[in-house]
């Protein structure tokens, strides 16, 4: 679901990371606002499919590439909308819930997109110099930046537990289920915050 | 460089680590074995302060490293047996360039400076790719190029290639034992690179047992647990 960044010469990978990360921040929060508006959330789904266009174009098979990228990227997010779909209709009309939905799907490709174009290291300074007036307040951009590029680090750590402890469960033939699952993959990733503090002390990071 | 250890207690809560140990090390290859749990791993944590002694001193190359863990850490870099708890960054290329996040050197310097020691590490090609997609053997290596790019005057590694196969375990062990010019000090099980060391120090119990001929230390150790 969350990409990362994917070699590319398109114009969405030669974007500066600032301005590109202040153009997800200003689509998000206006698909959010004006949420409620069918038309809006339209043309944000839209402007991601164009977005995978431009990003994933290849000289070989024109835009084909960046058709195939996005529908994987949907197939990817089946559960996402399911999680966030089907409760809603419990409460919600059918249509507020697909509005909802939709919603959380712009914000998601739109993110996806912005992450597989960026290098973490442009990004990273992006969000650094964006911190940099908030110095004065007692915020320090390199720790904020540095948070940010270990959470990017710990998702596929994280990942992995989930695989690990899926595996181990079936290994002694349980059927792994969410419930199963949640206390074996909290402890472990518990135990590497743990182990991963010493680490980055022993690099001479202190936060 | 010179370790010096002075009447170190190391204790966690009521249990005792290290017993009142003191030692003087200056060999450039220091192997340490034992048992789990007999104070290996938190000897070589206390050379890098990451383990601050109950009582007693630690002192690397003249810097009490209780007072001073900032500079002993800067002239002492530490190996995990899990590579993975190293890498920082999410690719191979920012990992190592984060070690040098707080040198004054340019971009364009930094990223020679990267591309040089990755190259050095065989990971040249690996620049551009998620840090975490590698093989064990590549992690560990870049958790070692991260380190050595700093230029640490001591290497502290422990267990590092616990997690290895044997090919990886023979090009970490080369790195660590031939290649390098700095100084080591391998905690490992694998009598095999403990035997080649300078001299080994084999801890039992939270004591140290013995310290000499690395041959002669492993033998004796073998007689026991073998």
């Amino acid at each position: 679901m969350i990409s990362i960044y994917r070699v590319g010469d398109s114009r969405l990978h030669r974007w500066s990371a600032g301005p590109k990360l202040i153009g997800l921040l200003v689509l998000v929060t206006a698909i959010s606002v004006v949420g409620d508006n069918p038309w809006f959330i339209a043309g944000g789904f839209a402007l991601a499919f164009v977005f995978y266009l431009v990003a994933f174009v290849d000289r070989s098979s024109g835009y084909t590439s960046g058709l195939n990228e996005f529908a994987i990227q949907l197939w990817k997010l089946k559960w996402l909308i399911a999680v966030v779909f089907l409760p809603q209709l419990f409460f919600e009309h059918f249509l507020i819930a697909l509005l909802h939905t939709g919603r959380v799907l712009d914000a998601v490709l739109l993110a996806s997109v912005f992450s597989a174009t960026t290098k973490n290291a442009d990004l990273i300074r992006a969000i650094e110099k964006a911190c940099q007036p908030l110095a004065r307040m007692g915020v320090r951009p390199e720790a904020v930046s540095l948070v940010f590029a270990m959470t990017v680090n710990a998702i596929p750590m994280v990942i992995q537990f989930v695989a690990n402890v899926k595996e181990a469960q079936q290994a002694r033939g349980l059927n792994p289920k969410i419930t199963l699952m949640a206390v074996p993959v909290l402890v472990a990733s518990l135990k590497y915050a743990d182990d991963f503090s010493e680490a980055l002390l022993a690099r001479g990071v202190e936060l | 460089m010179l370790i010096e250890l002075d009447s170190v207690l190391v204790a966690f809560g009521s249990k005792t680590a290290l017993d009142r140990i003191s030692v003087t090390l200056d060999q450039k290859r220091i192997g340490v074995i034992g048992l789990n749990g007999s104070g290996k791993s938190t000897f070589a944590r206390l050379l890098n302060g990451l383990v601050t002694p109950t009582s007693g001193m630690v002192r690397v190359g003249g810097i009490d490293v209780a007072k001073g863990t900032k500079a002993a850490r800067k002239q002492a870099g530490f190996i995990f047996s899990n590579p993975d708890l190293q890498i920082v960054m999410p690719t191979v290329f920012e990992d190592v360039a984060f070690s040098l996040r707080s040198s004054k050197l340019s971009k364009d310097e930094v990223r020679a400076k990267v591309l040089t020691t990755l190259k050095r590490f065989g990971l040249q090609d690996l620049v551009d790719e998620p840090a975490h997609s590698l093989s064990s053997g590549q992690k560990q290596l870049l958790a070692i190029a991260a380190i050595v790019i700093n230029q640490p005057k001591l290497i502290i590694a422990d267990e590092p290639t616990a997690l290895l196969d044997l090919a990886n375990t023979r090009a970490v062990a080369e790195l660590l034992l031939e290649e390098l010019d700095q100084q080591v000090v391998l905690v490992t099980h694998d009598m095999s690179l403990a035997e080649r060391c300078d001299v080994v120090v084999r801890f039992d119990n939270g004591e140290i047992l013995e310290i000499g001929d690395p041959k002669t230390v492993v033998a004796k150790y073998l007689r026991v647990y073998a």
